[in-house]
């Protein structure tokens, strides 16, 4: 992940021992982590400085994370922002997501999740492929003919399977997990059946990689898939 | 504690007052009627009088000892119970004959009569009572009979009347207060007893029934509409127990191996490796319990029901379409056939990410129970103001005692181990049915499979 930029995250938390872990463990992943244990402190810093995401828990105890947003909003700052709440509230999903949050993760969350979705909010801001292709080594999926290649052959995919290399490969070379394939590809919020998406990345898996080249869909334990090439850095499994 | 005025009280003073009310307006009623009738009578009476005495004259004037006699007669007749007086006029008004027992009052005659030169008059005067007179002219006989009757015994029937009621109106008022009293306390007993039974009842002791009485009044209708209601708290407060119980249960039992897992870990000194895959494994079993937590915690959100801003229209055979898919490879791995059967678009209002959930958590728990070769059938059947979808399989099927327990949460079927969290899927399900007005009912036998039918409104409930 080299030549990345540091990436700046203010996280709005009230609990001390989750606080300080989260960032530790974002520091490091070589994020340039500031941390604010309420809202009002956390609206000051977030005014001060500009920051390239908000991690904001929902329950403060001055105010409520929707609070907080709200009130950066209304003063011009349009920074993304992920939400953390302990409630899994449907509720509280809707508001947040109404209030322009980019992302919602419900306590308690592997941290992995976390930093798989952080990357996500990250690089939502990339730009559509100037000519409708998407590829990674010898596999191309083409938006405008919704089709896919590999090697040149190519390769039959149901419509669900389609979307869920496109999720893939827009986010190639970054971890996605089981949770986020659910809601982004299948567009639900509920993520009971995240393990049913191993099925759908074996089915996937033999349509786009048996016999046709090597390995693109890695598992990456404990969060969930990737897509990459690394048969030229020479670290295939 | 403040208290108001009771309402065994309030119904008291406001039936006296209705009573109170009531008998005035029929007591004046009555009253004017009878003074009404009174007037009349004592007219009819003093023209019976003078009519008698004028034939008299006709027949015999001016042979006067007969008239006299049959004038004292009526008047001697009169005076057993009303006073009344005659006397005979000649044109110019002076007295021909005065008998009676007014006789010593100067009656006079009325210019008015004379002016009038004929026929008849009735009036009445006061000369320190009420007096009623009638005058009648005889043109033949060139004189006025003039008749007065003393009509207080008349004015005082109707005085009677009123004084019966100026007199039992108190007695009756105060009869009515007492009495009614008596009543609305009466009545208002198995309130009192309804009140004293529901102060007993509390979050922990709910066994209480409120005594009815069976005659199937608004009390009593009311004592069985609380008893409903007690039961059905009861029966929530017990599922709320079981639930906690289990939920304590369904944790504790991964938490107690983590917690003998990280102690022998920790008793020596261990590799780094080692720590690592232990430290892994920890995870994983942390992960399983969120997955657990998650789980209740839809369930308790279902249970709440519906927010309004989450119902939406849903169109059911396509969200169906969806479900079938995203189970479609889990089916073909374990060689069932899944199918969907085509149907019409249905729209039901509700939450699309709920109901995603409800049908995904039957077709996993048909996937899960059907054996290789068999299959899945879902159908649509719409109906006026419902849509009916039917999940059957052909799997391993459950006998009906234990069919009706499956949607009770952490129920596993007897002999088969489940992962944690699991046991949840179909109590969520109907959750989630109830939430939407709905219902799910399972129909199965061992060894024929089970068919689950989803029952959701078309319409919105509270529209």
């Amino acid at each position: 992940m080299g030549g990345r930029e540091l990436l700046r995250i203010l996280y709005i938390e009230d609990d001390p021992t989750a606080r300080e872990y989260i960032r530790k463990g974002l520091s490091e992943h070589g994020y340039a982590v500031d941390v604010a244990e309420d809202g009002k402190s956390g609206v000051e810093r977030a005014l001060r400085d500009p920051f390239d995401l908000l991690i904001l828990d929902v329950m403060l105890p001055d105010s409520d994370g929707f609070e907080v947003l709200r009130s950066l909003r209304a003063k011009g700052v349009h920074v993304p922002v992920l939400y953390l709440s302990a409630r899994g509230d449907v509720v509280d999903r809707i508001q947040g997501l109404n209030l322009g949050a980019d992302d919602y993760l419900v306590k308690p969350f592997a941290f992995a999740e976390l930093l798989a979705r952080i990357q996500a909010v990250a690089r939502r801001s990339l730009s559509e492929p100037d000519d409708g292709r998407l590829a990674v080594g010898d596999l191309v999926l083409d938006l405008r003919r919704h089709a896919v290649e590999r090697s040149g052959r190519s390769v039959e995919l149901t419509p669900k399977e389609f979307d869920l290399l496109e999720y893939l490969l827009r986010n190639a070379g970054h971890a996605v997990s089981r949770a986020m394939i659910t809601e982004k590809v299948w567009g639900y919020g509920f993520d009971t059946y995240s393990n049913l998406i191993d099925v759908h990345i074996n089915h996937l898996r033999k349509k786009v990689e048996q016999d046709l080249g090597p390995k693109l869909i890695h598992t990456v334990k404990g969060v969930g898939y990737m897509l990459e090439d690394r048969s030229k850095a020479g670290e295939g499994e | 504690m403040r208290r108001s005025v009771s309402i065994g009280t309030r119904w008291t003073l406001r039936y006296t007052a209705a009573l109170l009310v009531t008998v005035s307006i029929f007591a004046a009623y009555t009253y004017s009627q009878v003074e009404r009738r009174t007037e009349r009578d004592a007219e009819l009476h003093l023209e019976l009088q003078v009519k008698e005495i004028v034939d008299a004259i006709r027949d015999s004037w001016p042979t006067a000892p007969s008239v006299i006699d049959i004038i004292d007669r009526n008047i001697a007749i009169a005076e057993s119970d009303l006073r009344l007086g005659v006397q005979i006029f000649d044109p110019k008004g002076r007295v021909l004959l005065k008998r009676g027992s007014l006789a010593h009052q100067d009656l006079g005659l009325s210019g008015k009569l004379r002016d009038r030169g004929g026929g008849r008059v009735s009036y009445e005067a006061d000369f320190g009572g009420k007096y009623r007179y009638l005058v009648m002219e005889m043109p033949a006989d060139n004189c006025f009979v003039q008749g007065a009757l003393y009509t207080r015994r008349f004015v005082r029937n109707a005085r009677t009347v009123r004084d019966i009621y100026l007199y039992s109106l108190p007695i009756l008022l105060l009869l009515t207060a007492v009495l009614g009293s008596l009543l609305a306390r009466g009545s208002l007993r198995p309130i009192k007893e309804i009140n004293r039974t529901a102060r007993r009842i509390t979050g922990t002791h709910l066994d209480e029934t409120i005594p009815t009485t069976g005659n199937r009044d608004e009390l009593d209708d009311l004592a069985h509409t609380l008893n409903d209601m007690i039961a059905s708290i009861r029966a929530s407060v017990r599922r709320m127990q079981r639930f906690s119980a289990n939920a304590a249960h369904e944790l504790r039992t991964p938490l107690n191996a983590m917690r003998s897992r990280i102690d022998v870990t920790l008793e020596k000194q261990r590799e780094p490796e080692e720590y690592r895959r232990i430290l892994g494994e920890m995870a994983e079993e942390v992960e399983s319990l969120s997955n657990s937590v998650h789980a209740m915690m839809r369930l308790a959100q279902s249970e709440a029901g519906l927010q309004p801003e989450q119902r939406v229209p849903v169109e059911i055979s396509s969200l169906l379409g969806e479900v079938v898919e995203f189970f479609q490879p889990l089916a073909s791995d374990a060689g069932v056939r899944l199918s969907l059967q085509p149907a019409d678009p249905v729209t039901v209002p509700g939450d699309p990410s709920w109901l995603h959930q409800l049908f995904a958590n039957l077709l996993h728990n048909a996937v899960k129970y059907t054996p290789g070769g068999g299959r899945i059938d879902v159908a649509i059947t719409p109906a006026e103001a419902w849509v009916e979808v039917i999940v059957s399989d052909t799997g391993v099927g459950i006998d009906p005692e234990q069919a009706s327990r499956v949607f009770e949460p952490f129920h596993r079927v007897a002999g088969r181990r489940e992962a944690p969290g699991v046991g949840l899927g179909l109590p969520l399900a109907r959750e989630i049915a109830r939430a939407h007005g709905g219902e799910i009912v399972l129909e199965s036998a061992p060894g024929s499979g089970s068919s689950f039918t989803v029952k959701l409104p078309t319409v919105s409930a509270d529209a």
